[in-house]
């Protein structure tokens, strides 16, 4: 059992769509359809976000400090596609260790329930 | 054009996203456009997008827009019930217009729905109710595999039920003149309705399991029908409406003179072929079983029974005649003379109503 070093949040427990934008901006720097296109690649096509939950997923996580929005200058776009880029926070670094340690802990019960074989780490 | 019709989904995003997201919105709409080609993929793209609005626009409204660096206030209060306001601004005259429009369509789509006549169908309008005629006329009417196959000389109306109430309707709509059907609207020939007689008359057992009942309704229609009573019936269901009334009286059992102990088994008028419910058909299969082996123990006890295919039936006891409607479709009414009748409801097995038979009659010769 972990414990939770943080504290209570509204985006407790952690919406899937939340963790996936954090775990494609634990890459780097991103905008958003680049964080679309990621959090597809990650998810082997499973999750595809939209432009509305994607947005709304943004805004709840800068509105908790675990992302923040970065200064375009020097990203290489053009003048009339200027995008808005995306960081990760430190704390929503460790938000989406501690989720991913949790289902860590899942993953070690299902394997040793027999659930899942061993090709999942 | 698809980027204004996204456009003006996003305004059904609070005014706050809109101001931080319309411009970032749009661009990511462009560029999934971009990629995505093809009609198939473009529809693809568009069913994510409405399913992206049922997500995202709860969540939208969730969120303050206020960033957490800037609102040390809303830091303070984590955890304490505050109130919040969706909007900052005065709602738009545009808004109230949509509302009104939305709410103007919905209510005159909901009206319109509930003033649509629709035909009644009963749950057993293909077993139990039917007559014999509408359920010959049923399949005269169902269209064979070479009108299916584009063959148009003749074309089945699936709209004219069954049971003659849309002919009804019909008679009732039109003036008297205009009562005789135009030939683009009849459904049945001189002889398809031959066939349909035809049909009633060769196999009444089929349609009547009472053999009374049987017997009368064959020659019913024959004498109708050489009277050329139906001539004018050019329509499937006006033959069924103008024959159904002619069967029931005929079919009519006359009152069961109450004379001795006994034991009458009720059924709706209906066949095993014409029951396409699974149960009605197996309760029907059991109530016919059971009667059968119950008849010889209480007629050698003395009993009188009998098997009656009515929705209701008179019984005539002394002077007194009483009609008896019964709440359910099969059951046993169990009557003698100075007895209060007992009614028993559903089907029986034949040791099972021999106890009830002992109870109500007494021990008169019956034996398990």
């Amino acid at each position: 059992m972990i414990d939770d070093p943080m504290p209570k949040r509204k985006l407790d427990p952690l919406p899937a769509a939340a963790f996936q934008i954090l775990l494609a901006l634990a890459g780097g720097d991103l905008h958003g359809y680049a964080i679309m296109r990621q959090v597809e690649e990650q998810s082997a096509g499973r999750m595809r976000l939209g432009p509305g939950t994607l947005y709304s997923s943004i805004q709840a996580l800068a509105e908790e400090g675990l992302i923040e929005e970065v200064d375009p200058s020097g990203k290489s776009e053009s003048l009339n596609e200027r995008r808005r880029y995306y960081r990760l926070a430190s704390t929503g670094r460790k938000l989406a260790r501690a989720e991913a340690e949790k289902l860590a802990d899942l993953l070690r019960v299902a394997r040793a329930k027999n659930i899942l074989r061993g090709e999942y780490v | 054009m698809s980027e204004k019709i996204y456009a003006y989904l996003l305004r059904l995003y609070p005014s706050r996203f809109r101001e931080e997201y319309k411009e970032e919105a749009i661009q990511l709409y462009r560029d999934l456009y971009r990629h995505e080609t093809g009609l198939l993929r473009r529809t693809r793209l568009w069913v994510g997008l409405l399913a992206d609005l049922a997500v995202g626009l709860p969540q939208a409204y969730r969120n303050t827009y206020v960033s957490a660096a800037s609102s040390p206030v809303v830091q303070g209060l984590l955890g304490i019930p505050t109130f919040r306001l969706l909007e900052e601004e005065p709602v738009r005259p545009g808004s109230f217009l949509f509302g009104s429009v939305l709410s103007l369509a919905t209510l005159g789509t909901l009206s319109a729905l509930l003033s649509h006549p629709t035909v009644y169908r009963a749950w057993n309008v293909s077993g139990v109710s039917r007559s014999p005629i509408e359920a010959v006329l049923e399949r005269l009417n169902r269209p064979t595999s070479s009108e299916l196959s584009g063959n148009e000389s003749r074309q089945v109306d699936d709209s004219v039920p069954s049971d003659g109430r849309k002919a009804e309707a019909r008679k009732a709509t039109t003036p008297a003149a205009q009562q005789v059907l135009t030939p683009a609207e009849s459904t049945i020939n001189p002889a398809e309705r031959h066939k349909v007689i035809e049909s009633v008359v060769k196999n009444p057992e089929a349609n009547y399991p009472s053999q009374q009942q049987s017997g009368k309704a064959p020659k019913a229609v024959l004498r109708n029908e050489t009277h050329g009573e139906y001539d004018a019936a050019v329509d499937g269901a006006v033959l069924a409406a103008r024959r159904t009334p002619d069967l029931q009286r005929v079919t009519q059992p006359a009152a069961i003179e109450i004379q001795r102990a006994t034991i009458i088994a009720f059924c709706p008028p209906t066949t095993k072929a014409g029951v396409t419910d699974a149960d009605a058909s197996e309760a029907l299969s059991d109530f016919q079983f059971y009667a059968e082996r119950i008849k010889q123990p209480l007629n050698k006890a003395g009993i009188g029974f009998q098997i009656l295919y009515a929705r209701s039936f008179r019984i005539r006891l002394g002077s007194e005649t009483i009609v008896f409607r019964p709440k359910t479709d099969i059951g046993y009414y169990l009557i003698a003379p100075g007895k209060k009748p007992l009614i028993e409801y559903g089907v029986m097995t034949d040791s099972d109503l021999l106890l009830v038979a002992k109870r109500y009659f007494g021990p008169i010769g019956l034996h398990d």
